[in-house]
């Protein structure tokens, strides 16, 4: 196992960088989020003997809650934060972002970018709005209402540039095209609040959802009377799922009982993997697209791991 | 007092009634409270127990109130059964962080040298109490005057458009 400690700093999302192998971007917040500075941590695996080392760091006023790299510049990262603004970064320009938005009313706890169109991106907010954004653009272009409660996740659909799901406090999970302002589909999807979810890479149509109630659960988008498969084994509440980028049966969860847990769905005993050495809420998770089975964690106990998934 | 006393005590006191306690909660609630639910009730635990260690007994120490409370369930809660399926209550949720915390702790139980946490969950909770802000450093709003890297390299294909 790899580990960088994040001192100072409690991690609430972690992402590989999708040019680069060996490198990930760790999202944290002082104070656990409560109160205080955010900090984006840009990370290089193997460069020491047991794990990583700091490429650079950036500084906020507010927490950070997550991070999503650029799909066309690999230099850029944008992060969402807790006093609303959204900030793009380039990673070889020290100190301050290259682009400040000041949209959202409340902390912005998501953000996304396009995986097949690679020129705008979303966010998911507290003030229970979406927005797209273009990065040369001042202002959003548009804004998704329709949630009652505070947004936790907005992705991508891998398959079509224009679809993006989110999941809300509000306990359903809401598909939306960019041309028309209206979900296309709501599914209450569990019994309490949809902490994230994710879209499997080789099954069109199919997600995985993690909330508060302690289960994951599958569904195919074309069913969304009934979900496919519910997964259990995490104590609390699941606050990130992952579908693995190499296979439509790998699914990682992290939860408040302090795990990430690794589920193969096509076998009997679907629990593959449990890994237990963080010693406080595990908050972010995120396959390495290029290494099969290399996984990234982070957590409030200040610690960044990157394990390997034995085949 | 002995020590399951102390805990017994930690316990059955009236938080609800401590209008000290209240004062300070209601900041520290206050700063969380579109949290999800799990780190809400993680942040009033803590904040309870703190509280309780500055006012009423110093000598409470929360590594042993997790091994007593661990001992008293007689709980293997890293059971990885994925079978296991419970309502997920305040009180679960508290429960499950002691327990968990303290079968990590049981693990470790001979390394004395292990890191301490920076700042404690309890400080923050307890300077946020009391009025008092933890240091927040003033970061300039501006943004970078020099100009953006264009990139030099290609966009990867995705593992999943390679095999299909």
């Amino acid at each position: 196992m790899l580990t960088f400690k994040t001192e100072g700093y409690n991690g609430y999302s972690v992402q590989f960088s999708p040019f680069v192998e060996h490198k990930l971007a760790c999202a944290s917040s002082a104070n656990f989020g409560l109160v205080g500075n955010g900090r984006l941590f840009i990370l290089n695996l193997g460069t020491t003997p047991n794990g990583m080392s700091m490429e650079r760091m950036f500084d906020t006023q507010d927490g950070l809650f997550d991070c999503s790299w650029s799909e066309i510049n690999e230099n850029q990262i944008v992060t969402a934060s807790g006093d609303g603004s959204i900030k793009l970064w380039d990673i070889t320009l020290a100190e301050f972002p290259i682009r400040n938005w000041k949209e959202h009313q409340r902390e912005v706890f998501s953000v996304h970018w396009n995986y097949i169109k690679k020129d705008t991106f979303v966010s998911g907010s507290w003030d229970q709005t979406i927005k797209l954004w273009h990065p040369d653009q001042p202002q959003s272009l548009s804004t998704f209402t329709g949630h009652t409660a505070c947004i936790y996740s907005t992705l991508w659909s891998p398959y079509n540039a224009d679809l993006f799901g989110s999941v809300s406090g509000d306990r359903t999970f809401r598909l939306w095209d960019t041309k028309t302002p209206k979900p296309v589909i709501v599914i209450p999807a569990h019994r309490d609040e949809i902490l994230s979810f994710d879209w499997n890479k080789y099954r069109d149509q199919t997600i995985v959802t993690g909330s508060v109630d302690t289960t994951l659960r599958i569904w195919d988008l074309r069913f969304p009377d009934r979900e496919v498969k519910t997964l259990q084994g995490h104590q609390y509440a699941v606050r990130r799922v992952k579908y693995s980028p190499h296979s439509g049966d790998i699914i990682a969860s992290a939860s408040y009982d302090m795990t990430m847990r690794v589920w193969n769905v096509a076998t009997m005993n679907p629990l593959l993997m449990l890994h237990n050495l963080h010693t406080e809420f595990v908050l972010g998770i995120d396959f390495n697209l290029y290494v099969e089975g290399q996984i990234a964690t982070c957590a409030w106990d200040e610690m960044v791991h990157v394990i390997q998934l034995v085949s | 007092m002995a020590h399951n006393e102390l805990f017994l005590q930690f316990e059955n006191y009236e938080f609800d009634r401590d209008e000290a306690f209240q004062k300070g909660l209601q900041t520290v609630v206050a700063s969380g409270k579109d949290k999800p639910q799990q780190e809400r009730e993680a942040f009033i635990q803590r904040a309870k127990f703190f509280y309780f260690s500055k006012t009423v007994s110093k000598k409470i120490d929360y590594d042993e109130y997790v091994a007593w409370k661990l001992d008293r369930q007689n709980v293997n809660s890293l059971d990885t059964s994925p079978t296991k399926t419970e309502a997920c209550s305040p009180q679960n949720d508290i429960d499950a962080q002691l327990t968990l915390n303290s079968s990590q702790n049981l693990e470790t139980t001979t390394s004395d040298n292990k890191p301490p946490h920076s700042r404690s969950f309890q400080e923050v909770v307890k300077m946020i109490a009391a009025g008092e802000m933890p240091p927040v450093r003033k970061i300039p709003d501006e943004l970078n005057k020099n100009p953006p890297k264009p990139p030099t390299m290609e966009p990867k294909p995705k593992p999943w458009k390679r095999v299909s």
